[in-house]
């Protein structure tokens, strides 16, 4: 399986990294137990700094998504799937509930949100 | 007689080096080059050219001169040394021993003068080239990870390791029995342990490194088994020595491990030599 990274795109590199890993897991093209290829092997390969590398990997620990077992190498983790499925409903969680505060803050009751919502919800769902 | 010999080797050596590698230097930057970015390289292939013969110094024409004149040099004095001229001029009091001895002390002594220059040349161009060429925005890597034993069959591997184990036993042995001939048997142990561990370095290193086509080896697995050939040939030299040790001076090991290591280095520089104007014919034109 191959990782694609953007030098120039808007996203950092090493939040490409994690979410390339993280669809990967997600997909069950990385299972669990799956080894990882080294810090010094992937930036190599990619031809990055290792630290932006590291710092992919220790978000990626982090999260709960994947193990460093010393020289034994770096691990999916069994419950990656699980901890990248919680990864994504977190950061769902905060950005509707940014979303939310800005809405009250412009005055809107709770009714009226929720009917913004489940009318872009279904707009969306049908262009989907 | 047999100092012909010696000659024979080194003055090919020399001759290879210098008149040869001054192509393949140009060659290998041209690898570089593409190895760094393949599509800038395909788009800019004239100015890559313009590049190589007046920036990067390794396609520059008084560069390969400059080796050819080294080389000229170098094959000067030996045969100086070895028609005697060269005796001579230095007087025999700064070289007491034979004349092979001079041979070799003189060879060594061009050849690591004119690597040093090589090499500070090839340097100051790969920062040149890092800096004209730049590397691609979009880049590709596996995330399946690399491990010796993905290139190498567990058999060699194993047979490779216990060649290792049995040489450097036997190195033990020798000195804790006593059998050597040399007093400083223990210090002169230090060479092969240290080899050793530096190739082993090298073979795990070299798995871990991106796939390249510099130094003509595109092929990750010809680079490994290349590193795991050089640990079986240095155990093979270091048991010749180890063989010196025990027998003693009726031995000419020092001799025996030069010109081998001389004539082994003459067929790598061959082969290397003639890959990069394989891998990318249309590319390599030296002006």
């Amino acid at each position: 399986m191959d990782i694609v990274v953007h030098t120039n795109a808007p996203e950092p590199v090493y939040e490409q990294i994690v979410r390339q890993i993280h669809d990967a897991v997600k997909s069950g093209k990385l299972q669990p137990d799956a080894p990882l290829p080294t810090v010094r092997q992937l930036a190599g390969d990619l031809r990055l700094n290792r630290n932006t590398v590291a710092r992919a990997y220790k978000l990626l620990e982090d999260q709960g998504v994947i193990l460093t077992a010393g020289r034994k190498g770096t691990f999916v983790r069994f419950e990656a799937a699980r901890e990248v499925a919680k990864v994504k409903t977190g950061r769902a969680e905060r950005l509707m509930r940014r979303l939310i505060k800005t809405l009250v803050v412009e005055g809107m009751s709770r009714r009226e949100i929720t009917d913004i919502f489940n009318s872009a919800l279904s707009l969306e769902t049908r262009k989907g | 007689m047999t100092e012909w010999i010696d000659f024979s080797v080194y003055a090919a050596m020399t001759a290879i080096y210098w008149f040869v590698s001054a192509h393949w230097a140009a060659a290998m930057a041209l690898q570089m080059a593409g190895d760094r970015n393949q599509d800038w390289l395909a788009a800019n292939r004239e100015h890559a050219r313009t590049l190589l013969f007046r920036r990067w110094l390794v396609g520059s024409r008084w560069f390969r001169w400059s080796c050819y004149a080294w080389g000229a040099v170098s094959l000067s004095i030996l045969l100086a040394i070895q028609i005697g001229v060269w005796r001579q001029v230095l007087s025999t009091a700064t070289h007491a021993g034979s004349r092979w001895e001079v041979l070799k002390d003189a060879h060594s002594t061009l050849l690591i003068v004119g690597l040093l220059y090589y090499f500070a040349v090839i340097v100051v161009s790969s920062r040149r080239l890092a800096k004209d060429v730049p590397l691609p925005e979009r880049r590709q890597a596996t995330l399946t990870p690399r491990t010796v034993s993905g290139f190498v069959p567990r058999w060699f591997r194993m047979a490779t390791y216990a060649l290792i184990g049995v040489h450097l036993a036997a190195w033990v042995v020798v000195g804790t029995l006593g059998l050597y001939s040399a007093p400083d048997f223990w210090v002169r142990s230090a060479g092969p342990v240290t080899f050793t561990g530096i190739f082993l370095v090298i073979a795990h290193a070299m798995v871990h490194l991106r796939a390249s086509d510099t130094l003509g080896v595109p092929d990750r697995r010809l680079g490994v088994y290349f590193v795991f050939g050089s640990l079986i040939y240095a155990q093979l030299m270091f048991a010749l020595r180890l063989y010196g040790e025990v027998v003693g001076p009726s031995f000419d090991v020092d001799r025996a491990l030069h010109l081998t290591l001389s004539a082994t280095l003459v067929l790598g520089m061959l082969l290397l030599a003639f890959v990069p104007r394989a891998l990318k014919p249309a590319l390599y034109d030296p002006a």
